[in-house]
């Protein structure tokens, strides 16, 4: 009996010693990650795998067949993050612009081909056709928000004349759409309004007034005073995730969204922004022996487990999609420490494998691991946007 | 089991498993955790057994063993103040 003792107690101080200092050793050398100028390695090798994805049509398709088996969504979310990170470190590294540019244009094509021949539901997924949109013809945020952001932020780096009128062509289509209802909302789904959808749209409309001019100032202050007034969670005070076209609540805040809306929101009002961040953190982030995550709902709020979310631990309520994107708001938001814990656990839980000069985190898949690119680079490209509207 | 090295040998058994199916390539299969198949053709049953074989190896080698080792010293330094000869 006191040799099961003594082994229980030996147990129990080994546990107390190596749990709290594990995350040390996946904590390590956080430059490796974070880009501050130029990319640093391990971000270069991440990025080294998108690009290879995207000059290899063959493992392309096979990748991302499996992908849309289990969202279609994800491939055109995988398309924009990879954009939006080519985008900024074609700003941290002018000399690889053309190479990195050749890359956005090819997806965006490629996108904009898909669009043309497969239709609007082509990155739906097949509930989108269960019943009729409320605007006519049928058109989804998702789709025309996340194809003008990228087109917007391509401009920014190096204008392309052929997209202007592109741009310009979708910010009125989306805008028209948008002011139909009440709540300035544009469906994603049948009478189904996606935060992450319309933060993007008003995001993507932001860019283009700062390239083409304030042409839609109104619209975006109208856009936040009812976002202000009709979409905050009272108990948390964080935006909805998904409301009605007339903006009725139908899932209150999530993980898999407001961390994405507030890094969009960053363009258009800096302080709400802000605010949705800390709120989320506050809600959302976590913390245990120094491996950060988030969860998908906070605790006062009972949501349901989707796709988007992942596979959701009991008891903690780590979601893999909101810690995901946790990691771009705590990057765009400057949160060193949450980013730190967040990254401790990617390298924990994410099982980075690296071969030949390329990294892909094996948990993942395309769009998370360009969610992860996006987070470690984020940054030239929403300053020079803000740069730019500044000398106006 | 209740000796000091009892519990380096299941540790270093323990690491020495997760080294082999990390050189083997197994940590390949841990993609299967988004639903992407490591190979690119549909996944099979094999392939499953894989992906856990290395995921409890991994958490094994990373988590348990080195508790273990720990464990092994406190438990050598406990007996050797608590445990008389009489008592093995």
């Amino acid at each position: 009996m006191r040799r099961l003792f003594l082994m229980l107690l030996a147990l129990l101080v080994g546990a107390a010693i190596w749990l709290p200092s594990l995350h040390f050793f996946f904590g390590r050398n956080m430059r490796n990650y974070v880009a501050e100028g130029t990319l640093p390695p391990k971000t270069r090798a991440i990025a080294a795998r998108h690009l290879k994805f995207w000059q290899d049509k063959g493992a392309r398709e096979r990748e991302l067949a499996q992908m849309r088996v289990i969202n279609p969504e994800w491939d055109l979310m995988g398309r924009m993050f990879v954009v939006l990170a080519l985008g900024n470190m074609a700003c941290r590294e002018p000399d690889k612009e053309t190479e990195y540019l050749t890359v956005v244009d090819a997806i965006i094509e490629d996108t904009l081909r898909l669009e043309r021949e497969k239709g609007v539901f082509y990155f739906l997924m097949p509930y989108a056709q269960d019943m009729p949109f409320v605007g006519k013809p049928p058109r989804s945020l998702f789709l025309d928000g996340e194809i003008a952001l990228m087109v917007a932020a391509r401009r920014l780096v190096e204008e392309k004349p052929d997209y202007k009128p592109l741009l310009d062509d979708r910010i009125e289509t989306i805008i028209a759409r948008m002011e139909k209802s009440r709540a300035l909302a544009g469906e994603s789904y049948p009478n189904e309004c996606w935060l992450f959808c319309n933060t993007v749209a008003i995001a993507a409309i932001k860019l283009s007034d700062v390239l083409d001019g304030p042409r839609h100032e109104d619209f975006i202050r109208r856009w936040l005073d009812i976002a202000k007034r009709e979409l905050l969670e009272p108990q948390t005070g964080l935006l909805y995730s998904t409301y009605t076209v007339d903006g009725g609540e139908l899932e209150g805040p999530e993980g898999s969204s407001i961390w994405m809306a507030a890094h969009c929101l960053k363009l258009v009002d800096e302080e709400f922004a802000r605010d949705q961040y800390q709120r989320a953190k506050k809600e959302l982030g976590r913390s245990l022996l120094g491996f950060g995550y988030a969860r998908e709902w906070p605790e006062s709020y009972k949501g349901p487990i989707d796709v988007d979310s992942g596979p959701v631990i009991p008891g903690l309520g780590i979601s893999p999609g909101s810690s995901g994107l946790a990691l771009l708001g705590a990057s765009a938001f400057h949160d060193t420490e949450f980013l730190r814990g967040l990254l401790t656990s990617l390298r924990f839980a994410g099982f980075p494998l690296e071969r030949d000069g390329r990294l892909r985190f094996c948990a993942s898949n395309q769009v998370g691991d360009a969610v992860v690119l996006y987070a470690m680079v984020f940054g030239p490209l929403w300053d020079k946007a803000q740069a730019l509207e500044g000398k106006r | 089991m209740l000796t000091p090295s009892g519990l380096v040998a299941r540790a270093v058994t323990g690491i020495v498993v997760y080294v082999i199916l990390h050189l083997l390539g197994f940590r390949a299969y841990m993609t299967m955790l988004s639903g992407t198949s490591p190979t690119g053709e549909p996944c099979t049953y094999i392939d499953s057994v894989k992906m856990v074989a290395y995921l409890l190896s991994y958490l094994f080698a990373i988590a348990a063993a080195p508790i273990l080792l720990i464990a092994a010293a406190v438990l050598a330094l406990l007996q050797r103040k608590f445990i008389s000869r009489d008592d093995h």
